[in-house]
């Protein structure tokens, strides 16, 4: 109030009036009641009054209406129109209520009385002084106002109720450009007040924005308006769209990605997060996964304690990974490479632990493959490494145990019967027959044998083949063949095939000496490219496959991986040679063959042997053919001399069955007997060359004597070559290399009884 | 001569634009049966004619008939919003059963154009 009163002191008031009489009443009043806070000026006419506005910046006018110059309600208006700033108080002598109106409408402050004024006057001057005061106030909030909407990045735009632009901000005016005028008309909008939704505004430079409105009702200048409020979130958007895109690329890619990704809690390691591609690997929901212990719950057990383990190593490392089997929802285990990064945040805050798995299980199948590959690459490197060495060294000895035993005959026909020099000398013999007996299976071994193939089907050698292999595996064993129907042929040589056979059935005997089953099997198979690529000495290609399955006590894989080495034996001291295996190995593989053995410790053994088939034309050789005339034999009898017990056994076995009345002798002496003494009158003898006391050669001597008829049939184990090179035999004498097959023996034996006459 | 005839005005394919397409589409088929005639306008197809009916933002919906001219700006996304603020047959709208908490409503919104 003080400051006011101080402020009107200086108020510099102009009375217009043109009555002398009023005039100093007025002055008079007014300088008493404002106690000199008003400076009067005078003026008796509109012109003077106008001057005196001008020259003196006069704060309020006391303007009588009747003036020399103008008269009536005119008077103002003249005023106001040259002076329009200047606050007006009228002063009339008619106390008219329209007029007053009227006056105030044409832009008076106030209007007062004449006569009636009394103390009012100066209370009027002090009014409007105020109102003048206020009305600047607001205009210079205003001003602040509009100078504040300016500065903000919003577009705003004021618009009044007859949708006059009344203002528009300087964002507005960029984002708008010409479509907004001030007092021109804006598109009318019927939208409610508040927030409307996201809208296109294309800017005047042909870019596009997209704005958020936002209308407010409220009062502009005191009247009704609207203020409408544009926010330019284009940028935002485009991030948000942004985020959206980069969003949607992410969760393509964790669909497509073979790697599940995830976040662990840095404090405990618990998953917080993981990708969705997680049930395409595991079979398990993201629900499920984020269950407390699920991770560790199907880590395989014997990796769990180890893949825990890897995993705490991230509290101090930046970065781990490790490998292990992973337990999917279906029970399959699957391998899973894990990698693990700790991506500390600034300042240390926020650790943040993220991860990815990838589903390894292919790899490691393919890298237990290759393992298994060079293992049986390395076998069968090694068994070819043997297989040359060994044959290499029983070619040479073979051939100087000829020697030996050619002299060691020659010695043995020089020395007198009675010469007890005579059992050394055999002694060498039996030792050299035994040696080289060993190093033909070394050479079998080594590949190095003469082979002699035929077309044959393999069904027809173990039929022929199968009265005896009941001999030899015993009534403890039940003996099964399972053969195929229409087996294709193979090219093999049916001794040796025989022999692999014999050999095989007698390792399964020995593995099953408190008896159980042997299965013999035939099957024409298939061997594929991916066969072939898990066995590198395998031609892929049709092949007859053949194996010996027994009931046994099996073996473990250390013995497995030997077995066919020469000499490995798992048999007692003095039962078997080792050369068993390796003679079937050798053979096999010089046949074109391919040989596997699987085998389980307490459930038996199956060898499985593949020989590539030969085409369908090719039909099996006579073999067969000749076998009914063999079968018939005319029940001729025969002698057999052998002083090797177990071989005169068999042949014993072989020619009985076949057929013949057979009688055997150990040695030269027992033959004689037989035939001297006992009046025994075989058809045929078969004899073996070198034996002690009396050689076959002399033994036939001294029957042919008595018997001169008789048929003979030598048997060695030397080729006849040898034995006529040395003159132990004359040429053309029928002759039977050991070993021989059962074939062999019954065709030479046929062969001899029917046209022996001119083979003598 | 259909008793509706409105313009919708939309910048290009926005997300706004075809939001409003579709918003407006469902209301117009839903709301006024087969008694209207709906042009869209692409303002940067025709700015000419987005001059003339002085369009500041899109989409915008403009009620050209029957008088009066309303429009209303936005995705159109509230149906009972747009058809209070084309003051549109509040009469149908109450028929649908919005006559309790909309009476107050359709009051507001009458009020809000009657000061225009």
């Amino acid at each position: 109030m003080m400051k006011q009163v101080e402020e009107l002191r200086e108020l510099k008031v102009l009375l217009v009036e043109d009555n002398p009489a009023d005039a100093a009443l007025f002055e008079e009043t007014i300088k008493e009641q404002s106690l000199g806070g008003i400076h009067i000026y005078m003026s008796s006419t509109l012109k003077e009054a106008l001057d005196t506005i001008k020259s003196n910046q006069i704060d309020i006018v006391l303007l009588d209406l009747n003036l020399p110059d103008s008269r009536g309600e005119e008077t103002l208006t003249k005023l106001l129109s040259a002076a329009p700033d200047v606050p007006v108080i009228v002063l009339t002598s008619t106390n008219d209520p329209l007029m007053g109106q009227r006056l105030i409408q044409a832009g008076a402050m106030d209007y007062l009385v004449k006569g009636r004024v009394g103390s009012f006057i100066t209370n009027a001057i002090y009014n409007t002084a105020a109102r003048v005061e206020a009305g600047k106030k607001i205009k210079e909030a205003y001003e602040n106002l509009r100078n504040l909407l300016n500065d903000s990045q919003d577009a705003i735009l004021v618009v009044n109720s007859n949708n006059i632009v009344e203002f528009a901000n300087r964002a507005a005016r960029r984002l708008f450009g010409e479509r907004v005028k001030i007092g021109e008309q804006l598109g009318i909008v019927s939208n409610e007040p508040g927030h409307t939704q996201e809208l296109d505004v294309l800017r005047p430079d042909g870019t596009l924005a997209v704005v958020e409105l936002y209308i407010r009702e409220s009062l502009w200048y005191g009247e009704y308006a609207r203020i409408f409020t544009f926010r330019d979130i284009t940028e935002r958007k485009k991030a948000e769209e942004e985020l959206t895109k980069t969003k949607d690329q992410l969760e393509y890619l964790f669909t497509v990605s073979p790697a599940v990704v995830y976040t662990l809690n840095p404090k405990n390691l618990a998953l917080m997060w993981i990708s969705p591609n997680l049930e395409r690997m595991t079979g398990y929901t993201i629900k499920e996964a984020l269950k407390w212990g699920w991770w560790e719950n199907n880590v395989h057990p014997e990796d769990r304690e180890r893949a825990l383990e890897r995993r705490k190593e991230i509290f101090t490392k930046s970065h781990i990974w490790g490998e292990y089997r992973f337990k999917k929802k279906d029970g399959e285990y699957i391998w899973l490479r894990d990698e693990l990064r700790r991506i500390d945040g600034s300042q240390g805050k926020q650790v943040e632990i993220v991860g990815a798995s990838l589903d390894i299980t292919r790899e490691h199948q393919m890298k237990e493959e290759q393992q298994e590959l060079e293992n049986q690459l390395r076998q069968v490197q090694k068994l070819e490494s043997i297989g040359r060495l060994a044959g290499g060294i029983a070619h040479d000895f073979h051939n100087m145990l000829n020697v030996i035993l050619g002299y060691a005959e020659i010695c043995l026909n020089s020395i007198h019967p009675q010469d007890p020099l005579r059992r050394n000398v055999e002694q060498i013999i039996k030792a050299a027959r035994r040696s080289a007996d060993l190093t033909r299976q070394l050479l079998a071994f080594g590949r190095k044998q003469t082979l002699h193939p035929k077309v044959v089907n393999l069904n027809d050698v173990i039929r022929n083949f199968e009265n005896l292999l009941r001999r030899v595996i015993g009534e403890h064993i039940d003996m099964r063949l399972i053969l195929a129907d229409n087996l294709a042929n193979v090219k093999v040589d049916p001794g040796q095939m025989e022999q692999v056979i014999m050999n095989l059935v007698v390792n399964a005997r020995d593995a099953m000496p408190e008896g159980g089953k042997l299965i013999i099997e035939t099957a024409n198979v298939e061997l594929d490219e991916t066969y072939a690529r898990s066995h590198p000495d395998v031609t892929p290609g049709k092949y007859v496959m053949f194996s010996v399955t027994d009931t046994g006590c099996g073996m473990d894989k250390e013995t497995m991986s030997k077995i066919f080495e020469p000499f490995f034996t798992t048999k007692e001291q003095g039962k078997g040679t080792g050369l068993g295996l390796s003679t079937v190995y050798g053979i096999v593989k010089q046949s074109g063959g391919h040989i596997t053995v699987y085998s389980e410790v307490g459930y038996g053994t199956t060898f499985k042997i593949y020989l590539p088939q030969v085409e369908d034309k090719e039909t099996p050789q006579p073999e067969s053919e000749e076998e009914p005339s063999i079968i018939k034999s005319k029940g001729e009898h025969i002698l057999v001399v052998e002083d090797e017990d177990m071989l005169r056994e068999l042949i014993e076995e072989i020619l009985t069955q076949l057929g013949y009345e057979v009688t055997v002798a150990a040695n030269g002496g027992e033959a004689l007997l037989l035939v001297e003494e006992k009046g025994l009158k075989p058809d045929l003898v078969l004899t073996d060359v070198v034996m002690p006391n009396m050689s076959g050669k002399d033994l036939v001597k001294r029957l042919k004597k008595s018997q001169p008829h008789l048929k003979v049939l030598y048997m060695s184990g030397y080729s006849d070559d040898a034995m006529i090179q040395q003159g132990i035999l004359e040429p053309g004498t029928a002759f039977i290399p050991k070993p021989f097959t059962l074939n062999d023996l019954a065709k030479k034996v046929q062969e001899v009884l029917r046209g022996g006459d001119n083979k003598r | 001569m259909s008793t509706y005839k409105l313009k919708l005005y939309v910048t290009g394919k926005t997300p706004r634009s075809e939001r409003a397409i579709a918003n407006l589409r469902k209301i117009c088929e839903e709301d006024l049966g087969s008694d209207y005639e709906l042009t869209v306008i692409d303002v940067l197809e025709r700015p000419n004619l987005a001059e003339d009916d002085k369009i500041l933002a899109t989409p915008t919906l403009i009620k050209v008939l029957p008088p009066p001219e309303r429009r209303i700006i936005g995705d159109l996304s509230n149906r009972k919003k747009v058809l209070f603020g084309l003051d549109i047959t509040t009469m149908r709208i109450i028929e649908r059963g919005y006559n309790d908490e909309t009476g107050g409503r359709v009051e507001r919104t009458k009020g809000l154009i009657g000061r225009r």
